[in-house]
């Protein structure tokens, strides 16, 4: 593999370039400008990976720079390159020319990128021949050969088949084949491995950055993932607010970010490495451009008066630049660096209490589901036994389908186990939440992973945090129910003005929020944690993440975390567990097992994890 | 650190709730025209007995009369005026179908709600019940139910009902299974909730949607349902003024006084139009509301 300082971006036929693009979407309410002054270039053979957080305009860029419009979406000023041409003005006609044939495009759910109803063999023909003019017979040879090179086994077989018979690694893997198999020049990559899980979203990022690299196509990598864009991608842009606040070689942004933004996001972002705290960004992104103001500045630890105006990008190497008034101002970026000790997610093993009480213990169970048309019952969990001690954090990590969440819905008595039992405190736990006393579920609670669906969208926040006041706390007279209610949504650092309004008024993090809120009126002893921050961005993860590490401190709760994330187990998590198929792999204090790993599978999924720092191991690691 | 978010995550930072309920549902063609032609329909109905100029049942020597200033719609074949029969006989055709949706859609809810809910053996059986009834034709199922015990409106309502509630219950039934693997629904179960608040509290809001547009869907069904059992004599009985009586028993004089039938059958025919906008317009008005909120 060539190091990235060794190759000189020249400009050619097959760049693809954004030059001072500016777009907006006109709606009822005018027009909403979403994209400012944006200028990238593609360039052969390498990898640019676009940074941002949902809502930070770098879907509409990947899509702007295929000369694609959404309805309402106009262009303000700036042009898209390519060849010479300007996109953004070419007619249908001409752009069907480039489609799919110069220009490919990959998103992230493959629903969208094969059609359920053809076989792969006629997703490849039409392409084939249309594009490259090639006859049946050439084109299924062509097949062939680049379904072998993205590693699906038995090719000649694999034609035959729909996209619904393949995983969805591998359906990923075709939609990558059959992009590639025109040969185009340029490929713009939307988040397209966020729905795989690691180990196979490690395989898939191998196979893109291999066989781009070997065609000399010029990509566009666009993640909310920025350790994994670091990792996989030779220089980094990120985004915020429309702008781009950074550009440069992906290994120097990554270790030496220079705009406030992006230090605050590599803050954020959980890593297996270290025991770097993690830091939430206060606030919430800005949904559009910036009008004479830094865009950042509301959320920003080092604003002043002078960030009251229009930015400019300031060049500050030959591939790198970055949106700051106070860049040479600004003290260079310390990962180690606490703004916040008092909160910030920080967790050593020395803090490890070898001789805590058990508070729940976990014998033996298991979990069976019949599954409806074959006689064959699907065991979830098998025989799994866990001590979790009082006061501390267990991390339970796996990929889907390991049984990380049916454990967990098990102990909240949300699934009935068929064999084993569950004992809290030495008493055996009834199956069923319902058949439990109330005592006992009041002490185990459990938040859940979707923030889109785990408050009623028919009860206001404040009808969804009074109830479990009323189920469990007596002692909290009616009228003082809602200052105890405004008490803890503070606690969870949220506006008690929220109160009445319903959950689709709030965004994913507030309602992640209510719901932990939601948990702990209850007081309880345990919380549950399934998959909490997976829906979320980074910068929210982050600081849902500091919220419950410094509850859990300062409650002294015992908290389960279930997580598919290694980095996330890191921060959160004193002791883990890794599950595969229902069955624990590994057991131990996290620090030590992420160190350390024994047991093949979790050395396999730590090799998957994304790093910037051995980027050429992770890019290597499987061809 | 606290003071700070407080400070950026203010309620100023969310959109206001919208306030577009009524307004919002008028503005909507379909809303506003069949809401107008329903509350004309009921202001008829509500004052038409005291405006009516004689008694639906006076029987006068003065029979098969065409329009006239004494009888504005002439007379039927006993020489009752026509204009105060149409006046009268609206209460049924309006209430009757109401009745048997309103009794359908109870039964109907419970069971949709504990079958999609509980699921397994409960849903088993309902599911199985529900098949055998939507394979018997509606017709025929009440002819047999008035054959028995015959006419009459609480036969009639009772048999519609029973012939509806199947239908009903599969829509709710299957609302309720969408809504019920959702996470505040497993909250509400973890909290050890009782089935009542599960099912009434933290479901049905979330089906109101459903059922509404259900609900008025059915309501014009069963207009045309009942006003036809009473054409054929099956329904409510002469000497009710009921306006498909009154089609059934003017159509011999057809040719001569049309009036006599094509009021009624008109009146019928707008009704059925009015409550088909508004179930029409509801589903757009919630379309547009479950896309709003997705977007989100």
């Amino acid at each position: 593999m060539t190091t990235q300082a060794t190759r000189v971006p020249a400009q050619r036929d097959g760049d693809l370039a954004a030059e001072g693009l500016s777009v907006g979407y006109r709606s009822r309410d005018g027009l909403t400008q979403v994209l400012a002054d944006v200028s990238v270039r593609l360039r052969s053979g390498r990898i640019l990976g676009l940074a941002g957080e949902s809502g930070s305009g770098k879907s509409t860029l990947a899509l702007s720079m295929l000369g694609y419009r959404v309805s309402g979406q106009e262009t303000l000023a700036g042009r898209i390159d390519f060849d010479g041409r300007d996109l953004d003005r070419a007619s249908i006609k001409d752009l069907r020319k480039v489609w799919g044939a110069r220009l490919a495009y990959l998103p992230q759910d493959t629903a969208t990128s094969l059609n359920p109803a053809l076989t792969i063999r006629r997703h490849f023909i039409e392409g084939l021949r249309r594009h490259q003019g090639l006859d049946t017979e050439e084109a299924v040879r062509r097949s062939v050969e680049w379904l072998g090179r993205v590693e699906i086994p038995e090719p000649e077989t694999a034609l035959h088949k729909y996209p619904h018979q393949f995983s969805g690694g591998q359906q990923q893997r075709i939609a990558l084949a059959l992009a590639l198999s025109v040969e185009p020049e340029v490929l713009i990559l939307d988040e397209p491995t966020t729905g795989l899980d690691v180990v196979t979203q490690a395989h898939v990022n191998r196979l893109i950055v291999a066989l781009a690299r070997d065609a000399g196509i010029a990509a566009l990598y666009v993640s909310h993932n920025l350790a994994l864009l670091a990792t996989v991608c030779d220089e980094l842009a990120i985004m915020y607010a429309g702008q781009i606040v950074e550009q440069g070689v992906a290994a120097e942004v990554y270790a030496a970010p220079r705009h406030p933004y992006t230090a605050a996001l590599i803050g954020a972002v959980p890593t297996i490495a270290s025991d770097r705290a993690l830091h939430g960004i206060p606030g919430i992104p800005r949904p559009s451009v910036p009008v004479h103001v830094c865009g950042f500045a509301d959320r920003c630890g080092f604003r002043t008066e002078a960030c009251d105006t229009d930015i400019p990008l300031v060049t500050l190497a030959e591939v790198r630049s970055a949106r700051c008034v106070r860049l040479d101002e600004l003290p260079p970026f310390d990962p180690a660096a606490e703004p916040a000790p008092a909160t910030a997610v920080a967790r050593s093993s020395a803090t490890v209490d070898k001789d805590a009480d058990t508070i729940l213990t976990v014998h033996r169970v298991g979990v069976v589901f019949s599954r409806p048309g074959s006689g064959e019952p699907f065991v979830a969990v098998d025989d799994v036994s866990v001590r979790v001690p009082a006061g501390r954090a267990l991390g339970i990590a796996g990929e889907s389908g390991s049984g990380k969440s049916t454990l967990l819905r098990s102990i909240a008595g949300l699934v009935r186990p068929a064999t084993g039992t569950i004992t809290y405190r030495g008493k055996e736990l009834a199956g069923l939440a319902g058949d439990r006393p109330v005592a006992l579920r009041r002490s185990i609670q459990i938040v859940f992973q979707n923030p889109d669906a785990t408050l009623n969208p028919r009860h206001t926040v404040y009808q969804s945090l009074e109830r479990p006041l009323k189920l469990f706390r007596p002692d909290i007279a009616r009228r003082d129910r809602r200052d105890a209610v405004a008490a803890m949504m503070r606690q969870v650092r949220l506006s008690p003005d929220l109160l009445d309004r319903f959950p689709r008024h709030l965004s994913g993090g507030q309602r992640q929020r209510v719901a932990i809120g939601r948990a702990l009126l209850a007081e309880p002893e345990v919380l549950l944690c399934d998959e909490v921050t997976s829906a979320l961005d980074v910068s929210v993860q982050a600081s849902i993440l500091e919220l419950l590490v410094g509850l859990q401190a300062d409650r002294e709760l015992t908290v389960v975390f279930v997580t598919h994330d290694l980095g996330v187990l890191r921060a959160v998590a004193d002791e883990a567990i890794i599950l595969q198929n229902g069955v624990i792999r590994e057991s131990g204090p996290t620090a030590r097992l992420l160190r350390t790993p024994q047991h093949p599978y979790t050395m396999e999924l730590i090799a998957a994890v994304p790093s910037p720092e051995r980027s050429a191991e992770f890019l290597g690691g499987g061809s | 650190m606290t003071a700070d978010v407080l400070n950026t995550v203010t309620a100023a930072d969310v959109a206001a709730p919208r306030q577009r309920r009524w307004r919002g549902f008028l503005a909507i063609p379909q809303g506003g025209f069949g809401v107008a032609l329903l509350l004309l329909l009921l202001l008829l109905v509500v004052i038409g007995p005291f405006i009516a100029p004689d008694s639906p049942n006076e029987i006068s020597d003065q029979p098969i009369l065409g329009p006239s200033a004494q009888h504005w719609l002439g007379t039927d074949a006993y020489g009752r005026d026509i204009l105060s029969r149409v006046l009268h006989g609206g209460a049924s055709v309006i209430l009757l179908p109401l009745l048997a949706v309103s009794l359908a859609m109870v039964v109907a809810t419970l069971v949709g709600l504990l079958s999609g809910y509980l699921g397994g053996k409960v849903d088993s059986v309902v599911t199985w019940v529900i098949n055998i009834a939507l394979a018997i034709p509606s017709y025929l199922a009440v002819l047999v139910v008035v054959a028995a015990f015959g006419g009459g409106g609480a036969v009639v309502v009772t048999a519609v009902a029973v012939v509806y509630a199947p239908y009903i219950t599969r829509v709710i039934r299957s609302a309720t299974q969408a809504i019920a693997p959702r996470e505040f629904v497993l909250a509400a179960r973890a909290r050890g909730e009782s089935l009542g608040w599960i099912l009434f509290r933290e479901i049905t809001p979330n089906i109101g949607p459903t059922l509404l547009v259900e609900i008025a869907l059915r309501f014009t069904y069963a207009i045309m349902f009942i006003a036809s059992l009473s054409f054929l004599g099956l329904g409510v009985q002469p000497p009710s003024s009921n306006w498909g009586v009154m089609v059934a028993q003017n159509r011999a004089l057809l040719l001569v006084s049309p009036v006599g039938v094509l009021v009624p059958a008109l009146l019928i025919g707008v009704l059925a139009i009015a409550v088909n906008l508004i179930a029409d317009a509801l589903t757009q008005f919630f379309g547009d509301r479950i896309h709003e909120r997705l977007m989100v």
